[in-house]
């Protein structure tokens, strides 16, 4: 047997709970967010369904039928409407579906027993569900410029894409809370569940304006109904003047679903 | 290619002290204790169900015990600082299909502070000409070498292997063997959970054989045969089989026409023997035991014990 000599290889100047310094950790979640996105891109299933869907509903309602919205410039409601499908479905398949497929496949448990801080991998997730917010956003964008009527400056362009990027925090949260709870095989159905009546009951599929009273308290009560108006108030056309009020209510949502997540996360990582 | 890895001299790496693991009602170990020792190839054995992949799963630390304690790198499992120096091959059954060899492997490196280079990472698990290749269009061996391509790139002092020949094809078994002494030889501690005899024939310096969430055999390979399964001699000598057995380590003889068989847990005093007192032994043919007679052996024991 060779004779070793013991020198510790964990002596690197002291970083942080993990031990990585931030500059580490920045170079892995640039990795790992890179990897994610190019992951999703090479998935036509994914890709494919999440860009599809949002510029289907765009082309169908805004550029070729135009439905009137009430007090809204129809075409502008009809851009943000089918611009957050988008956004709420790549959080919610992207984010939340696949991590419970990683569960059930056994890839989230070798990125947990690796180094990586595994708060990194869904962090990652999120930048991925970003990026794609901002893909899809800037197509629908650019059909409506083209084809439809939209005028948008390249101001209400960009603050439109941030809004939407950073209202998607709260839905990957929710993908979070799912991803971790359900199962592999389940996961796809019941996000299903929550997606479509969610659009629904928020708004985005039959307008907010024509809901009775009732159902448009309920809408008040859902995060997409606030990113929507957000989304709309970022372009000046939302009626709504509380936009504090909407992102409030979004950064309570982020905050309660990813404590919900984390206290799942922590149920499952610790049987 | 410096693969060394850097471990304590004969120092305990894994210390396992009554560890319990259940699940709901069911008692997958039942207060389990031993130590690995570093630089040492620890094979767990057992049937399906015995609590092998359960133990690998607490050691890396995915799972928790429900009782005692588990101690690796003299951290606890699962510890930041003990996942920086181990690497882990579980059985899973997915790895992002779209992604290729080379992004995986790269993703991986880059969670080590000194991990191997990419090269070396390539050369090791036999993945040469494939980096470009989708995880998807891998065959299932190919998928294989690149689990444990994962587990190795970090440059670890201490691996978990979850039968990590079980897809591969008879050379590749062999290479990965091969790969596996030399990491071995660089001071890198193995755990590797096996059904495969002759892996563990190859690999074991240190067998652990479970039973019910028991452990029922720790020691050596030479323990575990010396105990529990006997080599055989069979020759054409003209000894007489009642002096035979009069033999130290001669446990029984049987005569079958012109042949002797003797049943021994030493084989080369009793060879060496024969040879001296008959010098026209002819069709002299040894078996020796292996750790599956042992194994066997020592299983149907316990089960008729129980």
């Amino acid at each position: 047997m060779p004779i070793y000599t013991y020198l510790p290889t964990l002596n690197m100047t002291t970083k942080g709970a993990m031990g990585y310094s931030l500059v580490q950790l920045l170079r892995i979640l640039y990795t790992e967010s890179k990897l994610e996105v190019i992951k999703c891109l090479r998935l036509p299933a994914f890709s494919s369904s999440i860009l599809s869907f949002p510029l289907i509903v765009y082309i169908v309602c805004g550029v070729l039928i135009d439905i009137d919205v009430q007090e809204i410039r129809a075409d502008h409601y009809w851009l943000v409407a089918a611009s957050s499908i988008g956004m709420i479905g790549t959080s919610l398949f992207g984010f939340g579906v696949y991590i419970a497929i990683e569960r059930g496949q056994g890839w989230l448990l070798l990125k947990r027993v690796s180094p990586l801080p595994v708060y990194i991998h869904f962090l990652a997730k999120a930048f991925m569900a970003m990026v794609f917010c901002a893909l899809i956003t800037s197509l629908l964008v650019g059909i409506s410029l083209i084809f439809g009527s939209a005028d948008l400056g390249i101001q209400q362009i960009f603050v439109l894409i941030v809004t939407q990027m950073f209202c998607s925090l709260p839905f990957c949260m929710l993908g979070l809370v799912m991803g971790c709870a359900v199962s592999a095989n389940s996961a796809h159905a019941i996000v299903n569940l929550i997606y479509l009546p969610m659009l629904f009951l928020s708004g985005i599929i039959v307008p907010y304006t024509y809901f009775p009273p009732w159902l448009q308290s309920v809408a008040h009560y859902l995060p997409s109904f606030h990113s929507v108006q957000l989304a709309l108030s970022a372009i000046d056309a939302s009626n709504s003047v509380n936009i504090f009020l909407h992102i409030s209510v979004l950064i309570v949502y982020t905050i309660v679903l990813l404590g919900i997540g984390v206290m799942v996360y922590k149920k499952m990582e610790n049987v | 290619m410096n693969l060394e890895t850097h471990s304590p001299i004969d120092s305990v790496v894994i210390r396992v002290s009554d560890v319990t693991k259940r699940f709901s009602n069911q008692v997958a170990l039942d207060r389990v204790s031993f130590e690995v020792k570093a630089g040492a190839n620890c094979v767990l054995l057992g049937p399906n169900g015995a609590g092998k992949s359960t133990l690998l799963n607490l050691l890396a630390g995915a799972l928790q015990p429900s009782a005692g304690q588990i101690s690796v790198l003299n951290n606890s499992a699962g510890h930041p600082a003990t996942r920086r120096q181990t690497g882990v091959m579980l059985q899973i059954s997915g790895v992002p299909q779209t992604l290729t060899v080379a992004e995986h492997i790269n993703s991986f490196r880059s969670y080590y502070v000194q991990p191997l280079s990419f090269t070396e990472v390539i050369q090791l698990s036999q993945l040469g000409g494939l980096e470009k290749k989708k995880y998807s269009a891998l065959s299932v061996g190919q998928k294989q070498k690149l689990h444990f391509a994962l587990a190795i790139c970090g440059r670890p002092s201490l691996l978990f292997l979850d039968e990590p020949s079980s897809s591969l094809d008879v050379q590749s078994r062999l290479q990965l063997w091969e790969q596996i002494d030399k990491l071995r030889a660089n001071s890198c501690t193995f755990v590797v959970s096996t059904h495969d005899f002759q892996e563990a024939e190859h690999l074991a310096s240190h067998v652990i054989v479970f039973h019910e969430g028991n452990i029922i055999l720790n020691g050596t390979p030479e323990d575990l045969r010396a105990n529990f399964a006997d080599s055989r001699i069979s020759c054409d000598t003209s000894l007489d089989p009642r002096e035979l057995i009069k033999l130290p380590h001669v446990k029984r003889v049987e005569k079958i026409g012109n042949l002797t068989r003797l049943f021994v847990n030493e084989v080369e005093n009793t060879v060496r023997h024969i040879l001296s007192e008959d010098s026209s032994t002819s069709q002299l043919e040894i078996k020796c035991a292996t750790i599956e007679d042992a194994y066997l052996h020592l299983l149907t024991h316990t089960e008729h014990d129980n």
